[in-house]
């Protein structure tokens, strides 16, 4: 809960909903790090991160009314939906200009046994992040959406329009790079 | 169903956090006020205009009210304090004008004090004695009518400046209304603690007013009446690519109580000070901003303020009026108020610069002494 007891969260909520001003930066300062965090997973450019969190802070202290408080942490994962929502508009926007690509048929990457693997526990938080960002961009779409946002292949390819093949193929191949990455990096940092 | 390397990294990444980005909170309250425009700008500009006009009116209603209020309080209670030393004074009376002649030119001003019947207050008067030292407790002294120092002319280039420092004159009273516009004040910078990047430029105060004045005698007099306050400051936040800037106006009605003390008085001059309270409400204020985004201005929001508590200061001041005929007149009032802290959330210069040096200047219109 950090901070805040969810009584003073719910409490802050309550008042933001009126506009109060104080009430919506205490709210802001209570989940800007973690959301930024979110949106850097699916933007690497620093200004358009910006850009995303701002409108969809603007769109979330402006429907502070449709959230319906389901319990801790309710809010948080409100927020973060509506920020994700907003990157993968930005995501769009950004594949019609050409910029974004979801390979139907990626290159083929030497696939590594990892599912039970823990390599991940054993490698800094930041490095994890560069890694991911470092990401293309297609398969770094798939990838936050179907591990951190817990996204079925099928519900990833309604909302990128590609198939649930191409979902689990790029999925597959952004694990095997972080694979090979975090490998990389442990073997560096045993000598 | 989820791998477990899936999970693990989930739950690993689950607390990580980045910095803010520079910059972003001021771009969200920029975005929060364009979008409080869209939904709301056409109902509240035409809702501004109507109640702005009934606010002040009703205020301008009100403000005369609370003043012929004060002004009958003050008539009262005059009339009840001083009715008796107002009657006509006896031939006896302890309180008179000894002047002597003027063979010797300089001249002192000793109070006098006679020896006063049961039912007379006593006073000390003031007057002019020769330097011969005449002892002015004899039992028979010289006695002439009271008189004036101004209404006497004849000799007035025989006289000293001390010749018109003001004298005492309690069974003499004159009613003044004077008509005033002030202008003062300082002007300077703060931050509002509740949005810590919003900066406050305050411009000079302007004050307007209407004072009623009152003399008993020559010395004493209370003054009260409406002042009109227009506050203005100008605001920003943010940067000039992405953040707010605009201005506040508040709008205060007063009703101020002074105490005047005449020092100095010639036919056509007269010095004094004052010093007294003042109460004022603010009756109407806006915030204009206007939102900037990438460098654009891109809308504007206009947010009512309303202030409940009421403002209150204390103010002293040193005039000096000069007489262009008989009853009208114009007067210079420099002078300084402290303005107590009334915990309003409103930033204005009352409350960051509570200290006010201002300079009043006006015209006074003096009804014909009864």
């Amino acid at each position: 809960m950090g901070l805040f007891g969810n009584g003073i969260e719910k409490h802050l909520v309550e008042r933001a909903r009126t506009g109060e001003r104080t009430a919506v930066r205490k709210l802001y300062e209570r989940y800007v790090e973690q959301l930024t965090a979110v949106c850097c997973r699916y933007i690497p450019d620093a200004n358009d991160v910006k850009d995303v969190l701002q409108i969809g802070f603007v769109k979330i202290f402006n429907s502070l009314d449709k959230f319906e408080d389901k319990g801790e942490g309710s809010l948080q994962a409100w927020m973060t939906r509506i920020i994700v929502n907003e990157a993968l508009k930005f995501l769009r926007g950004a594949k019609k200009s050409g910029s974004v690509s979801y390979m139907a048929d990626p290159p083929d990457i030497q696939e590594d046994n990892t599912d039970d693997d823990d390599g991940f526990s054993q490698v800094p938080r930041e490095v994890i992040m560069k890694m991911i960002r470092a990401l293309p961009e297609g398969y770094r779409t798939v990838f936050n959406l179907y591990v951190f946002e817990d996204r079925s292949h099928k519900e990833i390819a309604e909302l990128l329009g590609i198939t649930e093949n191409t979902s689990a193929s790029q999925l597959h191949r952004a694990k095997a790079i972080l694979a090979k990455q975090i490998r990389e990096f442990r073997k560096e940092n045993k000598r | 169903m989820k791998e477990t390397w899936a999970n693990i990294l989930q739950t690993r990444m689950a607390v990580y956090k980045e910095p803010a980005p520079e910059g972003l909170w001021e771009g969200i309250e920029a975005g929060l006020a364009a979008t409080a425009i869209t939904a709301s700008a056409a109902v509240a500009s035409k809702a501004l205009v109507h109640a702005k006009h009934l606010t002040h009116l009703k205020w301008f209603l009100v403000a005369p009210v609370a003043t012929a209020a004060v002004v009958t309080a003050i008539v009262v209670g005059y009339k009840a304090l001083f009715n008796k030393p107002m009657t006509p004074i006896p031939p006896k009376a302890p309180v008179e004008m000894v002047e002597q002649p003027k063979a010797d030119t300089i001249q002192q001003v000793v109070p006098v004090q006679q020896p006063a019947p049961a039912e007379t207050v006593v006073v000390k008067e003031p007057v002019q004695v020769q330097k011969s030292k005449e002892d002015v407790s004899q039992p028979e002294p010289k006695k002439e009518p009271v008189k004036e120092p101004e209404v006497d002319n004849s000799g007035e280039t025989a006289k000293q400046w001390s010749d018109y420092l003001v004298q005492y004159d309690g069974h003499n009273v004159r009613k003044t209304f004077s008509v005033s516009a002030f202008i003062g004040g300082l002007p300077g910078s703060a931050k509002d603690p509740l949005f810590e990047n919003t900066k406050y430029h305050h411009k000079i105060p302007l004050h307007f007013g209407i004072m009623l004045r009152c003399d008993f005698g020559n010395t004493f007099g209370l003054s009260t009446g409406a002042v009109y306050s227009i506050l203005a400051s100008d605001i920003s936040s943010g940067t000039s690519e992405s953040g707010i800037n605009g201005k506040q106006r508040l709008y205060f009605i007063g009703v101020p109580l002074n105490v005047n003390l005449n020092i100095y008085r010639t036919k056509t001059v007269l010095v004094y000070t004052s010093t007294g309270v003042m109460a004022e409400k603010c009756f109407d204020g806006q915030i204009k901003r206007n939102i900037l985004y990438k460098g654009q201005a891109i809308g504007t929001d206009i947010e009512n303020l309303d202030v409940k508590p009421l403002y209150w200061s204390v103010n002293a001041a040193a005039g000096i009026r000069y007489n262009l005929t008989s009853n009208f007149g114009f007067f210079a009032e420099p002078g300084v108020g402290y303005h107590f802290d009334n915990k309003a959330d409103v930033k204005s210069v009352y409350t960051d610069m509570q200290l006010e040096f201002n300079l009043s200047l006006g015209l006074v219109y003096k009804f014909p002494s009864r």
